[in-house]
């Protein structure tokens, strides 16, 4: 008999909103439908599958806020249904293309098979995916929880207790919204930490967070099961630590498995490849190059760019292989593990849900084998579980503060504050002062002003996601992230100089609602804060 | 006799016997009453939501003293160097009082005409204090009066980890607008006045900040002994002796959606 362990599989998704009805072809609306087409559909289809062959099992599902309202959106469903066809006409073109070069057309029949697929089943939902996820929560495989409003860092946030508030609660009614439940956890944006929020958290209901592995080993006190047990923030609010080896297993595409000769090559797609002539209709209307997410090789040698073309027999064998392998070391992990213990160990491994498909083309397929091969397999004793589901059964925990801390590179907040990005907090702050002070000032706003509250609240979460920080660090799409920083930020200004003078503009105020119009149950009063969160007066 | 003589030893040593374990059950039985009465005195205080945030407050007894340290206070209101001096009762003490108070909104009567008045408190001097990791504090300012010809611009940062006395300037210049400071100690406590230091090095601050904690980067030494029961939303601090423990030292790389662009 092997010793009994827990796996607690974490997806978390997010995506800014990068909703553009001003522009039919904005390059950052396709982050939205690639992650459909590579991963939201694929996971779909496979939970399907594993429900439908009767295997158990719980995975936790986080779904950010923006990437809820873009995926309720009726403007994004219809353009994502144009996306799919237009890539369903290509495939068939491919299909043309490489009929007689049997290496080829086999790659170009599986983009064929997948995108009519992955059309089926979004109509199947009524091109609305949050049904789907809402499904399997409530048939009890998936325990879907949430992220903060915009995906904000709070550690970067937490000297205005009142905009730390309105990040929660916006995101905790957006997700009530949909799922008529409260969630039982909350996925801190990059597992930013910092002590004390807890107690925000356990006043909002939510049970878990999770934090990177070193929150957990610098705890304070010092955990006695480091980061396989959880343990209970002073408050009550259980946090759960990275499993460092897990994450390394998937998320290195040097070590870990996604860079696998085998699998498929990430950085050569037809949209680059191909003629111009041939692919000028699939690219960006004004001619430049794009990913159109076909792509024919296998990552091979890393070296070399003369690839391989891809085998998808091969990749789908591989990935059974190294779904085998990732289960025979967690077995051996919590082996060795377990003589220190007086409960088995949870293996917490949370990952982005977008690495599976979208950046790991066969993430997908490793998940499947993955899941069915815990269910049937005799040999290990491992177990699924959700976090909601090892506090019931371990409802005793040890009690200690987690550090502060994220998952970003070199794990604080490094990656949200440094010389390239450092020039947005100031800004930040000052709307974050303003907000809070309006919001308190105006108790009893007639209808107007009460949606320019509202929207300038709207433009000041817009404004706070930490996807734009990233992207300038990263230096990726650097222009957009400053553009729709400098955007959200002056239209806050605008609205609360309009608002302040009384002298509305409602064509503008409509124009953004329209535009920017996520959350439209918001209400600006959660910027007025709890009055316990205030400062506390200092006497002398 | 010799009879008599064992009868009484044995009669001896029974009673002794008799009143050293009588004394270990007593000593046990009131380890037990004193634990108890801890807990349930903790979990008083948790209902009556005196909420015990601190943990190392209720783990030692020399941090009682502390409760309401700097720590504590997201926003310091007072500034240290104020506080400092009065209580050295320094009568050379200058200050221009800060300006990252609350707003008091019962002085606008008439928002119609209120702009310019809401306006102005965001003109007011301020610096803000940003822990970037372990090493680094972020620091940023809107101050005027900083160039001046006899002074020197400079951030005065003070630990208030435990309040100490300790403290250390930053020469700054006024135009940047903004700096990293190397923070001396994590997992400490740190506050900061920026100001004018005059040629008898006499601080004059202009503002002061938000109070920053720098993180650690090692885990604690000491484990606890508390642990708690959350159910159905009651939470209880509970008597637990965890069998075993883990000595737990993985190396660490940090993969996340950045590695991804790293790679």
């Amino acid at each position: 008999m092997k010793t009994e362990g827990f796996l607690s599989l974490i997806l978390h998704s997010h995506l800014p909103f990068v909703r553009h009805p001003e522009d039919d072809s904005a390059l950052e609306e396709d982050w939205l439908y690639e992650a459909i087409t590579e991963t939201y559909i694929p996971l779909i289809d496979i939970f399907t599958k594993l429900v439908n062959n009767n295997v158990h099992f719980k995975l936790t599902l986080s779904l950010s806020p923006t990437l809820i309202s873009m995926l309720t959106d009726e403007l994004l469903q219809d353009r994502y249904l144009n996306y799919i066809n237009k890539l369903i006409e290509l495939s068939e073109k491919e299909l043309k293309r490489t009929a007689g070069q049997t290496d080829f057309y086999q790659v170009a029949e599986m983009y064929n098979k997948n995108f009519i697929k992955c059309k089926e089943i979004f109509i199947q939902y009524d091109c609305n995916l949050i049904k789907a996820f809402k499904q399997f929560q409530d048939i009890g495989v998936l325990e879907v929880i949430t992220c903060t409003a915009t995906h904000g860092y709070l550690p970067l946030m937490n000297i205005y207790p009142e905009a730390v508030n309105a990040q929660l609660e916006a995101g905790i009614q957006v997700y009530e919204e949909h799922f008529n439940t409260k969630p039982k956890g909350l996925w801190l944006p990059e597992c930013g930490y910092y002590p004390k929020l807890d107690q925000i958290l356990w006043d909002k209901e939510i049970r878990y967070f999770f934090v990177d592995t070193h929150g957990i080993l610098n705890a304070n006190p010092k955990p006695h099961y480091a980061n396989f047990a959880p343990i209970y923030c002073p408050s009550g609010v259980a946090a759960f630590g990275r499993d460092s080896e897990t994450s390394r297993q998937v998320w290195s595409s040097i070590q870990g498995y996604p860079g696998d000769y085998d699998y498929r090559e990430f950085y050569r797609d037809i949209g680059f490849d191909l003629d111009y002539e041939y692919i000028k209709g699939y690219i960006h209307p004004e001619g430049f190059r794009k990913n159109t997410g076909i792509k024919y090789y296998r990552i091979t040698n890393k070296d070399t760019n003369n690839k391989d073309v891809y085998k998808p027999i091969w990749a789908k064998q591989k990935a059974v292989i190294h779904a085998k392998d990732f289960l025979e070391k967690r077995q051996e992990q919590i082996n060795n593990l377990s003589s220190g213990m007086d409960r088995p160990p949870i293996l917490t491994s949370p990952y982005d849900t977008e690495l599976f498909g979208h950046w790991w083309y066969e993430g997908p397929l490793w998940l499947e084998a993955l899941i069915s091969k815990i269910y049937h397999d005799t040999k290990n004793n491992i177990k699924l579980i959700t976090p909601s589901e090892y506090l019931d059964s371990f409802p005793i925990n040890q009690v200690a503060t987690p550090s502060l801390s994220s998952w970003g590179d070199s794990g604080y907040s490094q990656v949200w504050l440094d010389e390239s990005n450092d020039w947005i907090y100031p800004k930040l702050h000052k709307a974050t002062e303003q907000m809070i002070t309006v919001a308190k000032y105006f108790r009893a706003p007639n209808k107007l002003q009460k949606r320019f509250l509202n929207q300038s609240a709207r433009e000041l979460l817009l404004a706070q996601s930490s996807d734009w920080a990233f992207i300038i660090k990263n230096n990726t799409m650097k222009d957009y992230a400053i553009r729709r920083t400098n955007e959200h930020l002056e239209n806050f200004d605008n609205l609360i100089d309009q608002l302040l003078k009384g002298s509305y503009n409602n064509q503008y105020l409509k124009k953004l609602e329209t535009k920017h119009n996520l959350f439209p149950n918001l209400d600006y009063k959660i910027y007025q804060g709890l009055d316990n969160l205030n400062y506390e007066e200092v006497n002398i | 006799m010799a009879l008599l003589l064992t009868f009484l030893v044995l009669a001896i040593v029974i009673y002794f016997f008799s009143l050293s374990r009588d004394d270990n059950i007593k000593d046990s039985n009131r380890k037990k009453q004193l634990a108890d009465i801890h807990l349930k005195q903790m979990n008083y205080s948790m209902e009556s939501s005196k909420e015990l945030t601190e943990i190392e407050n209720i783990l030692t007894e020399k941090n009682k003293l502390r409760t309401s340290s700097h720590k504590s206070n997201s926003n310091l209101l007072i500034s240290n160097y104020w506080r400092r001096s009065l209580a050295k009762d320094d009568v050379e003490f200058a200050r221009i009082p800060g300006d990252n108070n609350r707003i008091n909104l019962n002085n606008i009567t008439n928002y119609e005409t209120a702009d310019e008045e809401f306006w102005e408190l965001f003109n007011r001097n301020k610096l803000i204090l940003l822990a970037k990791d372990p090493d680094w504090i972020y620091t940023y300012w809107n101050v005027t009066g900083l160039e001046t010809e006899k002074t020197k611009p400079i951030i005065r940062i003070y630990d208030v980890t435990n309040n100490q006395d300790d403290f250390f300037d930053v020469n700054i210049s006024p135009a940047a607008g903004n700096w990293y400071i190397k923070a001396p100690n994590n997992n400490h406590h740190y506050y900061g006045e920026i100001g004018l230091l005059t040629e008898n090095n006499i601080f004059i601050p202009l503002a002061e900040s938000n109070s920053v904690f720098i993180p650690t980067k090692d885990p604690h030494k000491e484990s606890s002994g508390l642990w708690m029961k959350v159910i159905n939303g009651k939470k209880s601090y509970v008597d637990y002796c965890p069998k075993g423990s883990l000595d737990y030292t993985p190396e660490l790389h940090h993969e996340s959606s950045g590695t991804l662009f790293k790679d």
